[in-house]
Protein backbone atom coordinates (compact mmCIF):
# COMPACT_ATOMS: atom_id res chain seq x y z
CA UNK A 1 0.00 0.00 0.00
CA UNK A 2 3.07 2.49 0.04
CA UNK A 3 2.55 3.42 -3.51
CA UNK A 4 -0.57 4.05 -3.20
CA UNK A 5 -0.98 5.70 -0.09
CA UNK A 6 1.79 8.03 -1.76
CA UNK A 7 5.21 7.08 0.02
CA UNK A 8 7.64 9.15 -2.06
CA UNK A 9 10.30 11.94 -1.28
CA UNK A 10 8.06 14.32 0.18
CA UNK A 11 7.29 12.03 3.02
CA UNK A 12 10.91 10.65 3.15
CA UNK A 13 11.86 14.28 3.63
CA UNK A 14 9.05 15.40 6.04
CA UNK A 15 10.51 11.67 8.31
CA UNK A 16 13.71 12.86 8.26
CA UNK A 17 12.89 16.30 9.06
CA UNK A 18 11.45 15.24 12.31
CA UNK A 19 13.51 12.37 13.18
CA UNK A 20 16.05 15.04 13.29
CA UNK A 21 13.83 17.45 15.79
CA UNK A 22 13.03 14.53 17.65
CA UNK A 23 16.68 13.64 18.17
CA UNK A 24 17.82 17.16 18.62
CA UNK A 25 15.40 17.36 21.09
CA UNK A 26 16.19 14.24 23.00
CA UNK A 27 20.05 15.48 23.07
CA UNK A 28 18.75 18.58 24.51
CA UNK A 29 16.75 16.70 27.11
CA UNK A 30 19.94 14.48 28.21
CA UNK A 31 22.61 17.27 27.90
CA UNK A 32 20.04 19.38 30.19
CA UNK A 33 19.67 16.33 32.57
CA UNK A 34 23.77 15.82 32.46
CA UNK A 35 24.28 19.35 33.24
CA UNK A 36 22.00 19.43 36.32
CA UNK A 37 23.61 15.92 37.19
CA UNK A 38 26.85 17.48 37.29
CA UNK A 39 26.10 20.74 38.66
CA UNK A 40 23.92 18.64 41.79
CA UNK A 41 26.95 19.02 43.81
CA UNK A 42 26.21 22.55 44.42
CA UNK A 43 23.52 22.17 47.08
CA UNK A 44 23.12 23.92 50.15
CA UNK A 45 25.64 21.85 51.91
CA UNK A 46 28.43 22.78 49.59
CA UNK A 47 27.81 26.74 49.92
CA UNK A 48 27.56 26.23 53.65
CA UNK A 49 31.13 24.98 53.54
CA UNK A 50 31.70 28.00 51.84
CA UNK A 51 30.76 30.13 54.51
CA UNK A 52 32.26 28.14 57.28
CA UNK A 53 35.54 28.08 55.96
CA UNK A 54 35.36 31.63 55.01
CA UNK A 55 34.65 31.72 58.98
CA UNK A 56 37.44 29.59 60.15
CA UNK A 57 39.46 31.24 57.97
CA UNK A 58 38.93 35.02 59.42
CA UNK A 59 37.54 34.18 62.94
CA UNK A 60 41.34 33.53 64.35
CA UNK A 61 42.43 36.53 62.99
CA UNK A 62 39.89 38.62 64.32
CA UNK A 63 40.03 37.19 67.42
CA UNK A 64 44.01 37.73 67.23
CA UNK A 65 43.73 41.22 66.95
CA UNK A 66 41.16 41.58 69.55
CA UNK A 67 43.38 39.76 71.74
CA UNK A 68 45.99 42.45 70.74
CA UNK A 69 43.82 45.39 71.40
CA UNK A 70 42.46 44.33 74.76
CA UNK A 71 46.20 44.02 75.90
CA UNK A 72 47.11 47.50 74.58
CA UNK A 73 44.23 48.69 75.97
CA UNK A 74 44.94 46.79 79.31
CA UNK A 75 48.52 47.90 79.76
CA UNK A 76 47.19 51.94 79.02
CA UNK A 77 44.69 51.93 82.07
CA UNK A 78 47.24 49.76 84.07
CA UNK A 79 49.90 52.38 83.14
CA UNK A 80 47.59 55.44 84.66
CA UNK A 81 45.73 53.28 87.35
CA UNK A 82 42.91 53.17 85.79
CA UNK A 83 42.26 49.66 85.86
CA UNK A 84 39.50 50.07 88.40
CA UNK A 85 37.50 53.04 86.98
CA UNK A 86 34.50 54.13 84.69
CA UNK A 87 36.90 54.66 82.04
CA UNK A 88 37.86 51.27 82.19
CA UNK A 89 34.19 50.22 81.58
CA UNK A 90 33.81 52.54 78.95
CA UNK A 91 36.94 51.91 76.56
CA UNK A 92 36.44 47.51 77.30
CA UNK A 93 33.07 48.21 76.38
CA UNK A 94 34.12 50.02 72.72
CA UNK A 95 36.51 47.86 72.34
CA UNK A 96 33.58 44.98 72.84
CA UNK A 97 31.33 47.06 70.58
CA UNK A 98 33.73 47.05 67.61
CA UNK A 99 34.67 43.37 68.19
CA UNK A 100 30.81 42.51 68.34
CA UNK A 101 30.02 44.98 64.79
CA UNK A 102 33.28 43.02 63.37
CA UNK A 103 31.81 39.49 63.81
CA UNK A 104 28.68 40.78 62.45
CA UNK A 105 31.00 41.92 59.01
CA UNK A 106 32.83 38.51 58.82
CA UNK A 107 29.20 36.87 59.11
CA UNK A 108 27.80 39.29 56.52
CA UNK A 109 31.44 38.34 54.16
CA UNK A 110 30.73 34.58 54.54
CA UNK A 111 27.57 34.90 53.67
CA UNK A 112 28.67 37.43 50.43
CA UNK A 113 31.18 34.37 49.49
CA UNK A 114 28.90 31.54 49.13
CA UNK A 115 26.12 34.13 47.67
CA UNK A 116 28.87 34.60 45.19
CA UNK A 117 29.68 31.64 44.54
CA UNK A 118 25.98 30.10 43.80
CA UNK A 119 26.11 33.28 41.21
CA UNK A 120 28.51 31.48 39.67
CA UNK A 121 27.64 28.22 39.50
CA UNK A 122 24.52 29.63 38.42
CA UNK A 123 25.40 31.69 35.73
CA UNK A 124 27.67 28.35 34.59
CA UNK A 125 25.01 26.35 34.19
CA UNK A 126 22.98 29.24 32.58
CA UNK A 127 25.39 29.43 30.19
CA UNK A 128 26.14 25.76 29.12
CA UNK A 129 21.69 25.01 28.52
CA UNK A 130 22.02 27.89 26.42
CA UNK A 131 24.62 26.69 24.51
CA UNK A 132 23.15 23.13 24.51
CA UNK A 133 20.12 24.39 23.26
CA UNK A 134 22.08 25.99 20.46
CA UNK A 135 24.38 23.04 19.36
CA UNK A 136 21.93 20.62 20.54
CA UNK A 137 25.60 18.64 21.85
CA UNK A 138 24.69 16.58 24.69
CA UNK A 139 28.42 15.13 24.63
CA UNK A 140 30.22 18.44 24.39
CA UNK A 141 27.61 20.26 27.16
CA UNK A 142 28.22 17.27 29.39
CA UNK A 143 31.69 17.12 29.25
CA UNK A 144 31.95 21.56 29.51
CA UNK A 145 29.76 20.85 32.65
CA UNK A 146 32.33 18.55 34.43
CA UNK A 147 35.30 21.22 33.63
CA UNK A 148 33.20 24.07 34.99
CA UNK A 149 31.99 22.28 37.90
CA UNK A 150 35.59 21.30 38.38
CA UNK A 151 36.37 24.58 38.31
CA UNK A 152 33.64 26.28 40.29
CA UNK A 153 34.32 23.45 43.22
CA UNK A 154 37.90 24.98 44.00
CA UNK A 155 37.49 26.74 46.88
CA UNK A 156 38.00 30.09 46.81
CA UNK A 157 40.52 32.44 47.61
CA UNK A 158 39.89 34.53 50.71
CA UNK A 159 41.27 38.09 50.95
CA UNK A 160 42.42 38.58 54.44
CA UNK A 161 40.25 40.88 56.91
CA UNK A 162 41.27 44.17 57.60
CA UNK A 163 43.29 45.70 60.52
CA UNK A 164 40.37 46.45 62.13
CA UNK A 165 41.41 47.60 65.60
CA UNK A 166 44.00 49.91 63.93
CA UNK A 167 41.66 52.70 64.72
CA UNK A 168 40.68 52.15 68.23
CA UNK A 169 44.65 51.33 69.54
CA UNK A 170 46.04 54.87 66.90
CA UNK A 171 43.07 56.32 69.00
CA UNK A 172 44.73 55.22 72.52
CA UNK A 173 48.42 56.38 71.25
CA UNK A 174 46.95 60.02 69.95
CA UNK A 175 44.84 60.55 72.66
CA UNK A 176 47.25 59.82 75.18
CA UNK A 177 49.63 62.23 73.16
CA UNK A 178 47.19 64.90 73.88
CA UNK A 179 45.85 64.04 77.30
CA UNK A 180 49.84 63.99 78.35
CA UNK A 181 50.60 67.07 77.02
CA UNK A 182 47.20 68.34 78.75
CA UNK A 183 48.80 67.81 81.91
CA UNK A 184 52.16 68.83 81.47
CA UNK A 185 50.97 72.56 80.11
CA UNK A 186 48.72 72.65 82.79
CA UNK A 187 45.49 72.90 80.84
CA UNK A 188 46.57 74.94 78.27
CA UNK A 189 46.56 72.14 75.42
CA UNK A 190 42.84 70.51 75.86
CA UNK A 191 41.53 67.55 73.71
CA UNK A 192 38.09 67.86 72.61
CA UNK A 193 37.53 65.05 74.99
CA UNK A 194 39.38 63.20 77.77
CA UNK A 195 39.27 59.79 78.77
CA UNK A 196 40.95 59.81 81.81
CA UNK A 197 43.51 57.16 80.87
CA UNK A 198 46.29 59.74 79.77
CA UNK A 199 46.10 62.44 82.31
CA UNK A 200 43.10 63.48 84.85
CA UNK A 201 39.71 62.83 84.05
CA UNK A 202 37.40 65.06 86.67
CA UNK A 203 34.37 62.95 85.41
CA UNK A 204 36.02 59.53 85.62
CA UNK A 205 34.66 57.46 88.66
CA UNK A 206 37.72 55.83 90.29
CA UNK A 207 38.65 53.82 93.18
CA UNK A 208 41.10 54.21 94.96
CA UNK A 209 43.90 52.60 97.70
CA UNK B 1 -24.42 -2.20 -23.84
CA UNK B 2 -22.19 -4.59 -22.52
CA UNK B 3 -19.56 -2.45 -24.49
CA UNK B 4 -20.23 0.47 -21.94
CA UNK B 5 -19.95 -1.26 -19.38
CA UNK B 6 -16.28 -1.07 -19.63
CA UNK B 7 -15.79 2.89 -19.71
CA UNK B 8 -18.30 3.40 -17.18
CA UNK B 9 -16.99 0.81 -14.66
CA UNK B 10 -13.30 2.79 -15.76
CA UNK B 11 -14.85 6.01 -15.19
CA UNK B 12 -16.76 5.07 -11.99
CA UNK B 13 -13.44 3.43 -10.63
CA UNK B 14 -11.49 7.10 -11.57
CA UNK B 15 -14.38 9.09 -9.41
CA UNK B 16 -13.79 6.79 -6.73
CA UNK B 17 -9.59 6.64 -6.50
CA UNK B 18 -9.40 9.96 -6.84
CA UNK B 19 -11.85 10.65 -4.46
CA UNK B 20 -10.38 8.04 -2.05
CA UNK B 21 -7.10 9.67 -2.39
CA UNK B 22 -8.18 12.74 -1.72
CA UNK B 23 -9.65 12.30 1.35
CA UNK B 24 -6.19 10.40 2.46
CA UNK B 25 -4.44 13.83 1.62
CA UNK B 26 -7.25 15.52 4.17
CA UNK B 27 -6.84 12.97 6.49
CA UNK B 28 -3.19 12.96 6.51
CA UNK B 29 -3.28 16.93 6.87
CA UNK B 30 -5.82 17.36 9.67
CA UNK B 31 -3.56 14.31 11.42
CA UNK B 32 -0.10 16.53 11.06
CA UNK B 33 -2.41 19.63 11.97
CA UNK B 34 -3.66 18.13 15.36
CA UNK B 35 -0.27 16.76 15.54
CA UNK B 36 1.17 19.88 15.72
CA UNK B 37 -1.57 21.65 17.57
CA UNK B 38 -1.11 18.77 20.41
CA UNK B 39 2.30 19.80 20.77
CA UNK B 40 1.75 23.52 20.68
CA UNK B 41 -0.73 23.16 23.53
CA UNK B 42 1.25 21.07 25.39
CA UNK B 43 4.16 23.65 24.90
CA UNK B 44 2.17 26.53 25.67
CA UNK B 45 0.62 24.89 29.31
CA UNK B 46 4.32 23.99 30.13
CA UNK B 47 5.43 27.52 29.50
CA UNK B 48 1.95 28.63 31.21
CA UNK B 49 2.96 26.58 34.37
CA UNK B 50 6.29 27.84 34.45
CA UNK B 51 5.48 31.35 33.67
CA UNK B 52 2.59 31.30 36.82
CA UNK B 53 5.55 29.30 38.91
CA UNK B 54 7.65 32.64 38.62
CA UNK B 55 4.76 34.94 39.40
CA UNK B 56 3.88 33.04 42.66
CA UNK B 57 7.13 33.47 43.36
CA UNK B 58 6.76 37.04 44.20
CA UNK B 59 3.55 36.94 45.78
CA UNK B 60 3.79 38.54 49.38
CA UNK B 61 7.16 39.38 48.80
CA UNK B 62 7.38 41.84 51.95
CA UNK B 63 6.28 39.06 54.02
CA UNK B 64 9.15 36.99 52.28
CA UNK B 65 11.59 39.96 52.64
CA UNK B 66 10.19 40.13 56.91
CA UNK B 67 11.04 36.28 56.79
CA UNK B 68 14.47 36.69 54.97
CA UNK B 69 15.13 39.67 57.53
CA UNK B 70 14.49 37.18 60.13
CA UNK B 71 16.88 34.74 59.09
CA UNK B 72 20.07 37.36 58.53
CA UNK B 73 19.48 38.90 61.72
CA UNK B 74 19.41 35.75 63.76
CA UNK B 75 22.83 34.81 61.80
CA UNK B 76 23.90 38.18 62.67
CA UNK B 77 22.78 38.03 66.39
CA UNK B 78 24.09 34.70 67.01
CA UNK B 79 27.39 35.78 65.92
CA UNK B 80 27.58 38.36 68.01
CA UNK B 81 26.65 36.29 70.97
CA UNK B 82 28.95 33.23 70.32
CA UNK B 83 32.27 32.96 71.92
CA UNK B 84 35.46 33.62 70.58
CA UNK B 85 37.70 30.72 68.35
CA UNK B 86 40.54 31.64 70.14
CA UNK B 87 41.33 32.29 74.11
CA UNK B 88 41.54 35.57 74.63
CA UNK B 89 43.62 37.91 77.27
CA UNK B 90 40.79 39.19 79.81
CA UNK B 91 41.24 42.21 81.59
CA UNK B 92 42.14 41.95 85.65
CA UNK B 93 38.34 41.81 87.21
CA UNK B 94 37.65 44.68 89.63
CA UNK B 95 37.07 44.77 92.97
CA UNK B 96 34.46 47.64 93.04
CA UNK B 97 31.15 46.76 92.74
CA UNK B 98 30.27 50.29 90.94
CA UNK B 99 33.21 49.61 88.40
CA UNK B 100 31.83 46.11 88.21
CA UNK B 101 28.22 47.33 87.84
CA UNK B 102 29.46 49.78 85.16
CA UNK B 103 31.40 47.39 83.27
CA UNK B 104 28.00 45.10 82.81
CA UNK B 105 26.08 48.51 82.17
CA UNK B 106 28.18 49.65 79.43
CA UNK B 107 29.18 45.81 77.77
CA UNK B 108 24.99 45.60 78.05
CA UNK B 109 24.86 49.01 76.02
CA UNK B 110 27.66 47.72 73.81
CA UNK B 111 25.86 44.03 72.96
CA UNK B 112 22.57 45.86 72.19
CA UNK B 113 24.20 48.67 69.73
CA UNK B 114 25.43 45.30 68.21
CA UNK B 115 22.55 43.69 68.22
CA UNK B 116 20.68 46.51 66.84
CA UNK B 117 23.38 47.35 64.32
CA UNK B 118 22.93 43.63 63.17
CA UNK B 119 19.06 43.89 62.40
CA UNK B 120 19.42 46.92 60.91
CA UNK B 121 22.21 44.82 58.28
CA UNK B 122 20.52 42.27 58.30
CA UNK B 123 16.89 44.50 57.20
CA UNK B 124 18.86 45.89 54.59
CA UNK B 125 20.29 43.15 52.89
CA UNK B 126 17.04 41.38 53.32
CA UNK B 127 15.92 42.58 49.83
CA UNK B 128 18.92 41.78 47.79
CA UNK B 129 19.41 38.30 49.08
CA UNK B 130 15.46 37.51 48.77
CA UNK B 131 15.84 39.32 45.22
CA UNK B 132 18.81 36.96 44.53
CA UNK B 133 17.13 33.86 45.45
CA UNK B 134 14.51 35.01 43.15
CA UNK B 135 16.49 36.09 40.03
CA UNK B 136 17.81 32.11 40.61
CA UNK B 137 15.10 30.82 40.37
CA UNK B 138 13.89 33.11 37.11
CA UNK B 139 17.13 31.96 35.43
CA UNK B 140 16.25 28.79 35.63
CA UNK B 141 12.75 29.45 34.27
CA UNK B 142 13.96 31.29 31.33
CA UNK B 143 16.13 28.75 31.16
CA UNK B 144 12.95 26.28 31.01
CA UNK B 145 10.62 28.36 28.51
CA UNK B 146 13.97 28.91 25.97
CA UNK B 147 14.01 25.05 25.84
CA UNK B 148 10.10 24.91 25.41
CA UNK B 149 10.58 27.51 22.54
CA UNK B 150 14.03 26.20 21.06
CA UNK B 151 11.35 22.41 20.45
CA UNK B 152 8.61 24.73 19.30
CA UNK B 153 10.17 26.31 16.76
CA UNK B 154 11.79 22.99 15.77
CA UNK B 155 8.58 21.69 15.22
CA UNK B 156 7.60 24.98 13.57
CA UNK B 157 10.51 24.07 11.04
CA UNK B 158 8.93 20.90 9.88
CA UNK B 159 5.59 21.48 9.67
CA UNK B 160 5.99 22.86 5.90
CA UNK B 161 7.70 19.87 4.91
CA UNK B 162 4.77 17.21 7.05
CA UNK B 163 2.05 19.49 5.33
CA UNK B 164 3.84 18.56 1.95
CA UNK B 165 4.22 15.02 2.46
CA UNK B 166 0.88 14.74 4.00
CA UNK B 167 -0.99 16.73 0.59
CA UNK B 168 1.24 13.86 -1.24
CA UNK B 169 -1.09 11.41 0.96
CA UNK B 170 -3.22 9.04 -1.43
CA UNK B 171 -1.46 10.34 -4.52
CA UNK B 172 -1.63 6.67 -5.72
CA UNK B 173 -5.20 6.81 -5.68
CA UNK B 174 -5.14 9.79 -7.57
CA UNK B 175 -2.74 8.62 -10.22
CA UNK B 176 -4.84 5.49 -10.34
CA UNK B 177 -8.23 7.28 -10.75
CA UNK B 178 -5.98 9.16 -13.64
CA UNK B 179 -5.39 6.31 -15.28
CA UNK B 180 -9.04 4.96 -15.00
CA UNK B 181 -10.36 8.18 -16.18
CA UNK B 182 -7.93 8.05 -18.99
CA UNK B 183 -8.46 4.35 -19.41
CA UNK B 184 -12.31 5.46 -19.64
CA UNK B 185 -11.86 7.86 -22.25
CA UNK B 186 -9.88 5.53 -24.35
CA UNK B 187 -12.58 2.70 -24.46
CA UNK B 188 -15.20 4.77 -24.82
CA UNK B 189 -15.07 5.63 -28.56
CA UNK B 190 -14.21 2.14 -29.33
CA UNK B 191 -17.81 1.37 -26.94
CA UNK B 192 -19.90 3.83 -28.84
CA UNK B 193 -18.72 2.31 -32.24
CA UNK B 194 -18.35 -1.53 -31.78
CA UNK B 195 -20.99 -1.94 -28.97
CA UNK B 196 -23.70 0.31 -30.32
CA UNK B 197 -24.52 -1.64 -33.39
CA UNK B 198 -26.21 0.50 -36.02
CA UNK B 199 -26.40 3.31 -33.75
CA UNK B 200 -25.24 6.10 -34.33
CA UNK B 201 -22.43 7.87 -32.06
CA UNK B 202 -24.76 10.97 -30.92
CA UNK B 203 -28.78 10.81 -31.85
CA UNK B 204 -28.98 6.84 -30.99
CA UNK B 205 -27.02 7.65 -27.67
CA UNK B 206 -28.47 10.64 -26.33
CA UNK B 207 -31.39 11.24 -28.73
CA UNK B 208 -35.18 10.22 -28.00
CA UNK B 209 -35.33 6.33 -27.99
CA UNK B 210 -31.60 6.48 -27.16
CA UNK B 211 -29.84 4.19 -25.14
CA UNK B 212 -28.93 7.02 -22.19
Amino acid sequence: MGLMDGKNGASDQAAAARKDEMQRQNRIRVGTKRINNTFGQFDDGFYDDISSSYRDFAQPDLDRQFGDATEKLTFSLARNGMLNSSTRAEQSADLQGDYDKAKVDLESKAKEYATGARNSVEDARTDLISTLQLTGDAVGASNAAVNRATALATPPTYSPIAQLFTDFTNGLAQQAALERAEAYSGGAVRPRFNTGLFGTNSGAVKVGG
Amino acid sequence: MAGFLLPLLLGAGSIAANSFGANQAQDAMQQVSDLYGDRKRRNDRRAFEINAKARDRFDDFSGQQDAKTSDIAGLYTSAVDSAPQEPLPAMPSSDSGIVTSRIASENAAAKEDANQNAEARARLESFGDLFGDKSIGMARDAGKLGQIGSFQRGWDSILPLELQAASQKGAGWMMLGDLLNLGSGMTLPGALRAGAGGLTMRGDLFGPGGVV
